[in-house]
């Protein structure tokens, strides 16, 4: 869907006015900012056109409906490409990086986040094709999902990690080791058996392609982690239950179950064994900022429906004109404010270290081959063997050090515990202030606050991203903080 | 028995082990379902249920005098709500409502009240312009026989029956809280203020918020308390990061708080009775419990769901069923500020008062 130039700067003036840290983004890369206002005024032109006309009613019928899906809303987002705003520009693609999607991610989930999680989830699912640097598969199933975008065919991807006796388990190498893991892989003759059953994932009942991690050896699951690609309708996956939600109703997550399940090798993102390093923790840096800014979205949406409560009169009275409303507004503008810098600076910090990668020589030299090439079976089959997987990961691992990603990940950890903290803090004050109020505002605060307590959980607990903060940032370097401490003290 | 029971009276313990043996028997296996889809009939059999164990009458007159009444009200609501606080609260709202009819309609013959054959709902009131009086929540409304409407601090109280053409309803679908109890917005229409009202004096306004807060204190006492059992039981059985979630020191912080907010709650509450019982007024120290309580069953409920992870955020598991409880316990009947804001306005009332009766304020306590 075309915008038109002059909507592009006004939405790019409204960036800037609210994010002076993107300043440079404009004056070192004008294209780049104006992909990232384009992109931003796309999600708020399909929120108030698309979004905001059904978001409370599709709510209420999720409620007793829990296994519909809005297909539909998906459908009208694909002329504004959001199903492919991750993915590279050689497939076709936006080219976006965190920054641009952490900020698509907060216009949507400012009017509901379930359609946001959509979006979010079907992201998730494609990142680890981005960071393992599978171009095979950039090739194979980005393509696919850009083509049938334009055609007006969705094709939703999805990501499984949790499993039901392990969530925040199989999130950080540390609780690997000791997880019970009931999902098992087993090699076989040119492939590998799954068995076992993954949770809460979202997306899950209704994506094509579903990247899963899973341990080859349950004995041995760090070691042993591995990432595949399956597709809906293989032999023995099914999708037994779809779970009901206190919010977030819209984005169904599901139960995936696995009875000897046949995933053929080439279906192994990179190799056996690298899926949580550097695979999860690459994806969990790309994905905690994005879900800080969901979190941010959040508390935006509820303090946008409150501020419009305030300014209603009640009794020829505004609520604005009390101060202990006008005391709640700042404090929630404060929040929000803060938690877009952390979610803002954590996407800055992964894209300084993937974006090199993923705007690489020669990776762009890549999309000079021509279409009729890069779709062979030749090509293909090249990027997919040891030694092009070795090729593409020695690339990534060139403009993407391991303390960079470190530190991304630990930005990352931070910008989402504090999102999730602000969604709840902002749409909890914002109900305490409406009392006994019943009213229009109140129905979308009500949702917001059901829907904000999910970004606390998902995405590893905040109780996990504060360790894994307090691992990549403090534990580590503690004799080197403490020696440079006791000489201030001295 | 749970915490913070060790100091009850027998009379105390009897009412709770009455209460406990309802709520385990009839309220526990239904309580997601009436919170889910409240069926008006699945409602009035329980409401009689409880009407048969004298929880729908417990500060009636009959009951055995105020004090018998205040810890059967505090105590049985607290029973209940720890199985669904959206039943508790209609138990409460049709209790003031009675408390109200009895005092205000005084020959009147209240027994199917009493007996849950009929039922009463407490409208915590605005005054809209002239004309209207206004609730935004009434617990209970949907589907009671009779609504009071009282506007706290005014001089007049108005039961109408439901068939009353100046009564307007409006049910309040799927609110996030309190859907047990059949909430209900409600307007009612005088021509002029004090039409169909019935005077009463400032001390009575004063005694029905007093009910009303000491209730809603109680009933987030009982959040508490579910919120600190499943999430215990819960963290001694899952497994997480190398040892059971309760291995964890932070998770065991967690619950820490919830058996700390157990504690000051249930001192507030018994402060807010033993100052009710002595001095006959006690509205700032009702709302200082009704705070207190509500805010920590929400910070409860919160780390109750964190605890549960995933699991907490479904319904099926119903945690979650908490935090959405205790948020209307926290802004129901009104914000939460405003109730900080009338403790802060009685409190110089009182210091002015004591210093002309010569009081020595250090001594008096708040």
């Amino acid at each position: 869907m075309e915008i038109p130039s002059g909507e592009i700067r006004l939405a790019g003036e409204r960036i800037l006015s609210e994010f002076p840290m993107l300043e440079h983004f404009n004056r070192s890369n004008s294209k780049a900012f104006e992909n990232i206002a384009k992109t931003v005024k796309a999600c708020a032109d399909y929120g108030r056109r698309h979004i905001l006309p059904v978001a409370l009613r599709l709510d209420e019928k999720l409620k007793d409906e829990h296994d519909y899906f809005p297909w539909e809303l998906v459908r009208a987002a694909l002329p504004y490409r959001l199903l492919s705003l991750i993915i590279p520009k050689i497939v076709g693609g936006q080219g976006g990086l965190a920054v641009l999607f952490s900020l698509a991610m907060e216009e949507l989930c400012a009017y509901c986040p379930g359609v946001g999680n959509i979006i979010g989830a079907h992201a998730l699912g494609i990142a680890p094709l981005l960071v393992c640097g599978s171009i095979t598969y950039w090739e194979k199933i980005l393509r696919e999902i850009v083509c049938e975008e334009k055609k007006g065919n969705p094709v939703l991807m999805a990501a499984a990690v949790t499993e039901p006796s392990a969530g925040t388990d199989v999130e950080e190498p540390n609780f690997l080791k000791t997880a019970r893991l009931t999902m098992s892989a087993k090699k076989v003759k040119g492939g590998y058996v799954l068995n076992g059953r993954k949770c809460f994932i979202s997306n899950g009942s209704v994506a094509k392609y579903i990247v899963l991690c899973s341990a080859t050896d349950k004995s041995r699951p760090l070691e042993t982690w591995t990432t595949f690609i399956i597709q809906k309708g293989m032999d023995g996956f099914t999708v037994p239950r779809v779970e009901i939600k206190m919010g977030q109703r819209v984005c169904p997550a599901a139960e995936l179950s696995f009875e000897d399940c046949f995933v053929p090798e080439e279906n192994v993102l990179s190799f056996e064994g690298t899926g949580m390093q550097p695979g999860t923790l690459l994806l969990l840096a790309a994905s905690r900022a994005p879900v800080g800014a969901i979190a941010t979205g959040i508390a935006r949406g509820a303090y946008e429906w409150f501020l419009r409560w305030a300014n209603k009169s009640r009794n020829g009275v505004k609520p604005a004109s009390r101060q202990r409303v006008q005391m709640a507004l700042a404090e929630m503008k404060t929040r929000i404010q803060v938690s877009r810098w952390t979610y803002l600076n954590a996407a800055m910090s992964f894209d300084s270290s993937m974006g090199r990668a993923m705007s690489s020589t020669l990776l762009r030299s890549l999309g000079l081959i021509p279409d009729s090439i890069r779709t062979s079976e030749i090509y293909l089959n090249l990027f997919n063997s040891r030694l092009g997987k070795r090729v593409s990961g020695s690339i990534l691992s060139l403009y993407a050090r391991e303390d960079e990603i470190t530190r991304a990940l630990a930005f990352a950890s931070l910008a989402k515990a504090v999102g999730g903290d602000t969604a709840m803090h902002v749409t909890s004050l914002a109900l305490e202030q409406l009392g006994s109020d019943i009213c229009e505002e109140r129905l979308w605060i009500e949702k917001a606050f059901r829907d904000a307590k999910l970004t606390q959980i998902y995405e590893g607990t905040n109780q996990l991203n504060m360790l894994t903060l307090f691992a990549a940032e403090i534990g580590k370097n503690l004799r080197v903080e403490m020696g440079k401490l006791k000489e201030r003290h001295v | 028995m749970g915490l913070g029971d060790e100091l009850l009276t027998e009379e105390e313990r009897a009412i709770l082990e009455t209460v406990s043996q309802f709520r385990k028997k009839e309220l526990e296996n239904v309580a997601l379902e009436i919170d889910e889809t409240p069926e008006p009939e699945k409602i009035s059999d329980l409401f009689k249920s409880a009407a048969s164990i004298g929880m729908c009458s417990c500060l009636s007159c009959a009951s055995g005098g105020a004090s018998a009444g205040l810890s059967e009200l505090t105590l049985g609501l607290r029973e209940i709500a720890y199985a669904s606080p959206g039943f508790a609260v209609l138990i409460l709202s049709h209790n003031v409502a009675l408390l109200a009819l009895e005092h205000t309609s005084k020959d009147a013959d209240l027994g199917a009240f009493g007996r849950g054959e009929k039922r009463a709902a407490f409208a915590a009131s605005i005054l809209k312009g002239e004309g209207t009086l206004e609730a935004g929540i009434v617990p209970g409304g949907w589907n009671a026989d009779v609504i009071v409407f009282h506007v706290f601090d005014d001089a007049f109280v108005y039961p109408v029956e439901k068939t009353d053409a100046r009564l307007k309803l409006e049910k309040i679908e799927n609110p996030l809280g309190f859907r047990a109890s059949l909430p209900a917005r409600a307007w009612l229409s005088v021509a002029q203020h004090v039409e169909g009202g019935t005077e009463i004096s400032s001390e009575f306004s004063e005694t029905l918020q007093c009910a009303l807060l000491l209730g809603l204190a109680s009933v987030a006492s009982g959040i508490t308390r579910r919120a600190l059992d499943v999430s215990h039981s819960y963290a001694k059985e899952r497994y997480q990061g190398g040892d059971y979630i309760i291995g964890h020191e932070q998770m065991r912080i967690y619950l820490a708080e919830m058996a700390l907010g157990i504690q000051i709650s249930d001192a507030a509450i018994q402060h807010a009775k033993d100052v009710w019982m002595k001095r006959g007024q006690a509205l700032s120290a009702c709302k200082a419990a009704k705070c207190a309580a509500s805010r920590f069953a929400m910070s409860s409920a919160l780390n109750g769901v964190q605890i549960h992870g995933g699991y907490g955020y479904m319904r099926d598991y119903g945690t979650e069923r908490l935090m959405r409880e205790a948020k209307y316990c926290q802004s129901y009947p009104k914000a939460e500020q405003e109730e900080l804001l009338d403790i802060v306005g009685i409190f110089p009332e009182r210091v002015a008062s004591q210093r002309a009766a010569g009081r020595d304020l250090c001594k008096g306590g708040f």
